[in-house]
């Protein structure tokens, strides 16, 4: 286990950059968020390299970041970058209707309540059990079921219905 | 064994992460963050507070704590407006037709905050209230902390001469809004002094990339500022006052809203809007907030925000909510309702700039 922060940044900023692009599927705002929680989280190490996790708690301030008002703005739009799908994308012979499929996958994630969107990133990216989950969005077990139920029925929505009108509430 | 749908989104989620940005921007990034420790600038704020209090201008209007006397203020509150928070930088060009929607920042005391701008086409608040649009957008930067170190990671990025600083230009159309339509996107961003990244972004406007250039070659320095039409009052210990942002389509259709973090992690938060809107708390129970009948509730899809809402004389709405610390209980009104009263709104034509 990593001891001091530099330690800590060495070993596991690559993998907080990539679930952080998981998490808002944006590289410039994964950057910003991942760069400002370190940068509180270097000034607070010592109470958090106590915790039993560090890695947890830095994940979870990342779940926040991501969550909080400021970072909304600017999380409005998703890239996909096809040639980065291209190069990673199996040979196969239905590889534009699984590109079709995937890419249509990630407009239904983009579009899932913010805690809903969290909750499968964590579920299904970082593998995290539910416990794991609740306590990263700091909310009950039970919840974290409710938010992956209801985003599991969302994203197994036909592909071809309308995308929902809307957005934030004003004053959301 | 994981279904089709599981197999489907850990397939999506991994090529998302596959995009993941180079170690290098943020340790960059880093570097210029420290430097700016918090000991030094908690010195300054308490400075400025003792310097207020000395000339006799209030720092906080509202004596919401006092024990005898519950605080109900009159709404809304006309006082000495704060200073705005600058934007070092102001573009003094945009395309015809194209109007201020929206300043947005934290304070010089937030060491990692970053300032926006943005106009979209007149009559048309869409791309600021609603993030899955698609609608037309300029969107200008500044940075305290962004460094050039990333833009090498930049795949086809072209060198644009930008005021005597050498930029990095992409232009992106693969990319799609929330609402799945394509964006035609080209991004400037340059380096005018060291530790400082100004960044222009213009998307679905027509003939971006000269657009995005000739922005940035009008920005010239100082003379804007982010309005404190909606500030703090007594904030409870461990928090700190931050994001700022003001969004709208003119002075009678607009949206404040102010944002004060948990120190240390963050992870809590009390923000509040003053709007032309009704806010979309959902009524809960009757409260009453600055002498007049509000509501406490909680915000949609947030189980742990809960906060109150109140019409003010104006036909304004005051709302305020609160993300517990945590391990703690939601919010009560009890905790909300002298936020609200202790707010400061400042009517004085400060956002008069909305639509223009």
């Amino acid at each position: 286990m990593p001891g001091t922060f530099d330690e800590f940044v060495a070993e596991r900023l690559d993998q907080l950059l990539r679930y952080a692009t998981a998490l808002t599927c944006d590289p410039h705002l994964a950057k910003d968020v991942v760069q400002e929680v370190l940068l509180r989280a270097q000034q607070h190490w010592r109470r958090i390299e106590k915790t039993d996790q560090p890695m947890a708690y830095v994940r979870r301030m990342i779940v926040n970041e991501y969550l909080s008002w400021r970072r909304r703005r600017v999380n409005r739009d998703v890239m996909l970058a096809h040639a980065q799908l291209t190069d990673i994308s199996p040979t196969i012979d239905d590889l534009t209707s699984r590109y079709d499929e995937r890419q249509a996958m990630l407009g239904r994630i983009v579009r899932l309540p913010r805690k809903q969107r969290a909750a499968i990133v964590l579920r299904y990216y970082e593998n995290l059990t539910d416990q794991e989950i609740a306590a990263a969005l700091g909310c009950a077990e039970a919840t974290v079921r409710s938010y992956v139920s209801r985003a599991l029925a969302t994203l197994r929505a036909d592909v071809t219905r309308p995308a929902p009108k809307g957005g934030l509430h004003h004053a959301v | 064994m994981p279904s089709d749908l599981e197999t489907l989104i850990r397939e999506v989620l991994t090529e998302q992460a596959e995009r993941a940005p180079h170690r290098t921007a943020v340790l960059a990034g880093m570097r210029w963050g420290t430097r700016r420790p918090y000991r030094r600038l908690a010195m300054v704020a308490a400075g400025v507070a003792v310097v207020l209090a000395a000339i006799g201008i209030p720092v906080g209007l509202h004596l919401t704590s006092h024990p005898q006397q519950p605080a109900i203020p009159p709404s809304p509150v006309l006082a000495a407006r704060p200073a705005d928070i600058p934007i070092p930088y102001r573009v003094t060009w945009v395309p015809a037709g194209y109007v201020a929607s929206m300043r947005a920042g934290s304070p010089p005391t937030v060491p990692t905050g970053m300032l926006l701008q943005y106009w979209e086409p007149r009559g048309d608040d869409r791309a600021t209230t609603d993030p899955s649009s698609s609608s037309p957008y300029i969107d200008f930067r500044y940075s305290r902390l962004a460094s050039n170190a990333g833009l090498g990671q930049a795949q086809g990025a072209q060198d644009v001469s930008v005021n005597g600083a050498t930029g990095k230009l992409t232009h992106d159309t693969s990319s799609r809004a929330n609402d799945g339509k394509a964006l035609d996107k080209a991004y400037l961003w340059w380096e005018p002094s060291t530790g400082i990244a100004l960044s222009v972004t213009v998307v679905n406007v027509p003939d971006p990339i000269d657009v995005a250039i000739r922005v940035a070659r009008s920005v010239v320095s100082g003379g804007v500022g982010i309005p404190q039409a909606l500030t703090f009052g007594d904030l409870p210990a461990n928090y700190y006052v931050d994001y700022l942002q003001i969004n709208g389509t003119s002075p009678t259709d607009f949206t404040v809203t102010r944002i004060a973090l948990e120190h240390g992690s963050g992870l809590s938060h009390y923000t509040a809007t003053w709007s032309t809107s009704e806010p979309s708390l959902t009524h809960q129970t009757a409260v009453t907030v600055r002498g007049k009948p509000g509501w406490f509730g909680q915000l949609p899809l947030e189980p742990t925000e809960w906060g109150v809402a109140v019409k003010l004389d104006a036909g304004h709405w005051l709302a305020v909510w609160s993300q517990p610390p945590d391990g703690s209980p939601v919010a009560t009104p009890a905790a909300v309702v002298p936020i609200a009263n202790g707010m400061s709104i400042y009517p004085d034509g400060s956002l008069d700039w909305l639509g223009h």
